[in-house]
């Protein structure tokens, strides 16, 4: 009884065993439901945490993006006064190319008027770096020498009138990218609505995704049985091009949604469709991308995007699609259809009316060619600028917001200079029977005086950004260089008129390898003037010069001149065995053309800030490298050298110019480099692949640089002082007059020196007569 | 023996010559008379009405001028560079321009243009290239005598006071 009752005890006091089966499901579960519980605590708490992450990042990014001013880049304005070469039609042209516009009412700034006997213009305000010039009408009366008058709407004269400056570019210039930035006001409304009418139906209502836009563009693709039309909202393509790559992933599709949606939850609809319309990706130039529709309609069709019509807004928008595929330069028929698909959604959708729907569609793709685009677009002097500004300014400086930049570009010679670039490489090519667009080129122009840069040209295509020749291609320069070898002789007292001999030579060089230069034409001329060896440019008798002076002290000039120590070290730098670019002959010819002052080619005058205030200004900085009668003499031979040698053949050479052809072994590269009263100009012509072009420095770079001056005039030396020249014999640098040979003038330090030329009727020094004696024993 | 007295003569007439040979001389003074060194510290410069090619870069002048005169150097410089821009071979305007730097105590600028003004008054238009010179030169020793180099300056000025007119 009692061990009964002791076993009832014990059954109530242990409870009901479980089998161990449905002990351990219960286990089980709990740490299934326990697992699930932390593990959806922890994702919970990591996707926000991810979500906080990124919605930091993109609203970060994005504000910063949305709200950055760009530095604006103006080129030189346009000096007006009384007297200034301009006729009516080119001052038109120049107003045409501000943005100008012609109306009778003058009513609003930025409009002008044609009358009979001039231009009435309502200019613009604008402030230049010296002060704020505000809205004025003027009058300009012509002549036919230009200018005639200029005066206010009371007749009272004005002397000095300044355009507002052309703007050739806008970018951010801490990392260097160029962009038009439209604000949501200078978005035309065609725009947006077709944006949203071709690329995003639901753009008004959804919330950074659509489903029945991707739900829409499964079907249309599925029925056209390709990839016709892609599902992403605006939203999407926008969070791709800021902080995607084009990967196919899912994760990288997920994070495309989740960025979309905290973009629409943080950012207003009108917010995102204009940095839609900044950002987007249209297109290619060379090295640089084409990002948004305002630099799109500059690169497209030359045009700010106020004054696209219908058409050409329409061909903008088909090419997001596709940017390379839709390119209308290389594929117009397949980007004609697909934009007139486009201008008839914009029909179906009431975006625009029967007739211009019917006109757009008539017009042809109108894309403006990359060789004749006009406009300022100068992607290879805003390289200039980008380089001068990465050197001389701060990055905190450069990351300031609405930066103005005040360039040194001259627009007109701009286009003149590659206007003359592009069509005479173009002529010698059909002239020559070479390979058609075998040959590039470059160029670059600058103040004389100042050594400012007005015009750079870096290939034949201007407006093509890609390899920028004038900066970055380092070629052998050759004969352009002998002018720094005859310079040191001159610096060292001896005389233009002074002999040496062209003859065979053979150096052996540090290498242990024999040097034999040979004259262009392979012959010899035996003892002859400095001045008569540069103007031929031969080799031989400059090489002996070279030696005479010392190898060494041509290239210590050549520092003075350049502020560089040459690469080459050897005799046959006297050659021209340097590489060089465009730029830098320009710095060494700056030298001579300035009169003996050495000055860092510019492209930027000032930087002011959003308050108008100079971050700094660059005022002239000189140095002077030659004395005056050194450097007067040698620029009279390289005027010779343009009348009577090797630049002969210029229909300018006789104006009163100076200059020096050089070629290069196996006519690889083509050089010129002269100047006259104004302008300097350094023109160089060959191949990137370095081979041979056939052309001298004569019929390559001299041809470039004569259209360069049918185009832009040219402005002769001023003479030097008659009384300080001396007649010489042009072939034998002997005292002659004109009674009696062929002479040249030259300046001569001491004439009384000179061998007179038997014949002439000269009466001799006493040095003269002294000298005869010792020469006739 | 005729013919060696006749050879002696000639060297020793060479000899002499090449004794009296120098090395190339500044241009010819006007006046060899001699002034007493200015050791006084150089008036700031005084507004003058300079002859230019065009009316446009004299309005520049006068306004450069007025800048400078309100003791505003950078403003004048501006105004100055914008004139060279138009008239880049003008000596006056380098002059204007050295004055403007010597006033904003940029001493190198001042040289360095100062010494272009010199190099460009032999092409000047408007007045003798003896005057253009001498004003150039002035404005050079009125810069060395900032630069401390005073007995050099006053040497110009010796040269040069006469023919500025």
């Amino acid at each position: 009884m009692t061990a009964q009752k002791t076993r009832k005890t014990r059954a109530k006091r242990r409870p009901k065993q479980q089998p161990l089966w449905a002990r351990m499901r219960a286990f089980l579960l709990r740490l299934i439901w326990r697992t699930i519980l932390w593990l959806g605590l922890a994702t919970v708490l990591l996707s926000a945490g991810y979500a906080y992450y990124i919605d930091r990042t993109i609203s970060k990014t994005f504000e910063g993006r949305r709200w950055s001013v760009p530095a604006q880049v103006y080129a030189q304005p346009l000096e007006l006064f009384a007297g200034l070469a301009l006729s009516k039609r080119q001052f038109a042209t120049e107003l045409d190319r501000l943005g100008y516009r012609q109306n009778v009412g003058l009513d609003s700034p930025g409009t002008y008027r044609l009358n009979a006997s001039g231009i009435t213009v309502h200019l613009r305000s604008f402030r230049f770096i010296d002060g704020f010039r505000p809205a004025q009408t003027l009058r300009f009366n012509f002549n036919r020498k230009g200018i005639e008058q200029i005066t206010e709407l009371d007749s009272s004269e004005v002397i000095l009138v300044r355009m507002d400056p052309a703007k050739i570019g806008s970018f951010f210039p801490s990392h260097g990218e160029d962009r038009i930035v439209l604000t949501p006001q200078e978005v035309p409304n065609l725009l947006a609505a077709g944006l949203k009418a071709i690329e995003d139906r639901d753009f008004d209502e959804h919330r950074g995704f659509s489903i029945t836009g991707i739900l829409r563009a499964l079907f249309v693709n599925l029925r056209a049985g390709s990839a016709r039309q892609g599902g992403s909202t605006l939203t999407q393509q926008l969070v791709k091009s800021y902080f995607l790559t084009n990967e196919r992933t899912l994760q990288r599709k997920l994070r495309e949604l989740a960025m979309a949606v905290i973009l629409e939850l943080r950012f207003s609809k009108q917010d995102l469709l204009t940095a839609y319309v900044n950002e987007i990706f249209l297109g290619q130039n060379g090295a640089r991308a084409i990002h948004g529709f305002g630099l799109g309609a500059q690169f497209y069709f030359n045009k700010p995007i106020n004054e696209l019509n219908v058409a050409e807004i329409a061909t903008l928008i088909s090419i997001i699609r596709g940017p390379s595929y839709y390119n209308p330069f290389r594929h117009p028929e397949r980007a004609l259809s697909r934009r007139n698909r486009i201008l008839d959604t914009f029909y179906s959708d009431g975006l625009i009316g029967a007739v211009a729907h019917r006109q757009a569609k008539a017009q042809p793709i109108g894309v403006v060619s990359a060789a004749g685009r006009g406009g300022a677009y100068y992607p290879a002097f805003m390289d200039l600028v980008r380089s001068e500004l990465s050197q001389r300014y701060s990055n905190a400086d450069l990351r300031s917001q609405g930066l103005q930049i005040f360039t040194t570009l001259d627009p007109r010679l701009q286009e003149n200079t590659q206007q003359a670039v592009s069509l005479t490489l173009d002529d010698i090519e059909r002239d020559r029977k070479l390979p058609k667009s075998g040959l590039q080129a470059a160029s670059v122009v600058a103040d004389s005086q100042t050594g400012e840069v007005l015009a750079l040209v870096g290939g034949r295509q201007g407006r093509v950004d890609g390899f920028n020749r004038a900066l970055n291609a380092q070629r052998s320069v050759g004969s352009v260089i002998k002018p720094v070898t005859v310079l040191t002789a001159l610096n060292q007292g001896m005389e233009l008129t002074d002999e040496i001999v062209d003859q065979l030579v053979t150096l052996q060089q540090s290498s242990g390898e024999d040097w034999a230069p040979k004259n262009f034409d392979g012959k010899t001329y035996g003892k002859l003037p400095i001045y008569l060896a540069l103007s031929r440019s031969l080799n031989l008798a400059m090489v002996d010069l070279g030696l005479r002076v010392g190898v060494e002290n041509v290239q210590e000039q050549f520092t003075t001149l350049t502020n560089r120590r040459p690469n080459n070290p050897y005799p046959s730098f006297l050659l021209g065995a340097e590489a060089m670019s465009p730029l830098q002959t320009l710095e060494l010819y700056g030298n001579f053309a300035s009169g003996g002052f050495h000055t860092r080619p510019k492209a930027v005058i000032a930087v002011l800030d959003e308050n108008g205030s100079a971050l700094s200004h660059h005022t002239f900085e000189m140095r002077e490298s030659i004395q005056m009668p050194q450097v007067s003499a040698l620029n009279k031979a390289l005027e010779l050298a343009m009348r009577r040698g090797t630049g002969r053949t210029s229909p300018f050479s006789q104006l009163g110019v100076a200059g020096k052809t050089g070629t290069t072994n196996d006519n690889r590269d083509s050089w010129f480099a002269g100047f006259d009263n104004s302008h300097l100009s350094v023109v160089w012509v060959g191949r990137d692949d370095n081979q041979s072009t056939g052309l001298t420095g004569s019929s390559g770079a001299l041809r470039v640089w004569n259209a360069m001056a049918r185009l832009n005039g040219v402005d002769p030396i001023v003479p030097i002082d008659s009384d300080a020249l001396v007649a010489i014999e042009y072939t034998s640098g002997q005292r002659a007059d004109d009674r009696c040979a062929d002479i040249v003038l030259l300046p001569v330090q001491d004439s009384r020196a000179l061998r007179i030329k038997p014949g002439c009727k000269i009466k001799p020094s006493l040095r003269q007569r002294l000298r005869s004696i010792f020469i006739d024993e | 023996m005729t013919v060696s007295i006749y050879r002696s003569f000639c060297f020793a007439v060479c000899l002499a010559l090449a004794a009296c040979a120098t090395a190339p001389t500044p241009p010819p003074m006007r006046s060899e008379k001699v002034s007493k060194p200015s050791v006084q510290k150089p008036k700031p410069a005084q507004p003058e009405r300079p002859k230019t090619r065009t009316s446009a870069t004299f309005a520049l002048l006068r306004d450069a001028d007025s800048a400078l005169a309100a003791a505003q150097p950078k403003q004048a410089i501006l105004l100055l560079e914008r004139a060279v821009r138009i008239e880049p071979r003008n000596f006056e305007l380098w002059i204007r321009l050295s004055r403007a730097h010597l006033a904003s105590n940029n001493l190198t600028a001042a040289t360095q243009h100062a010494r272009k003004a010199i190099a460009l008054a032999d092409t000047a238009v408007d007045v003798s290239s003896q005057v253009a010179e001498a004003k150039a030169w002035l404005q050079y020793a009125q810069v060395l005598e900032y630069r401390g180099q005073k007995q050099e300056a006053a040497s110009i000025r010796q040269r040069y006071s006469r023919q500025r007119g």
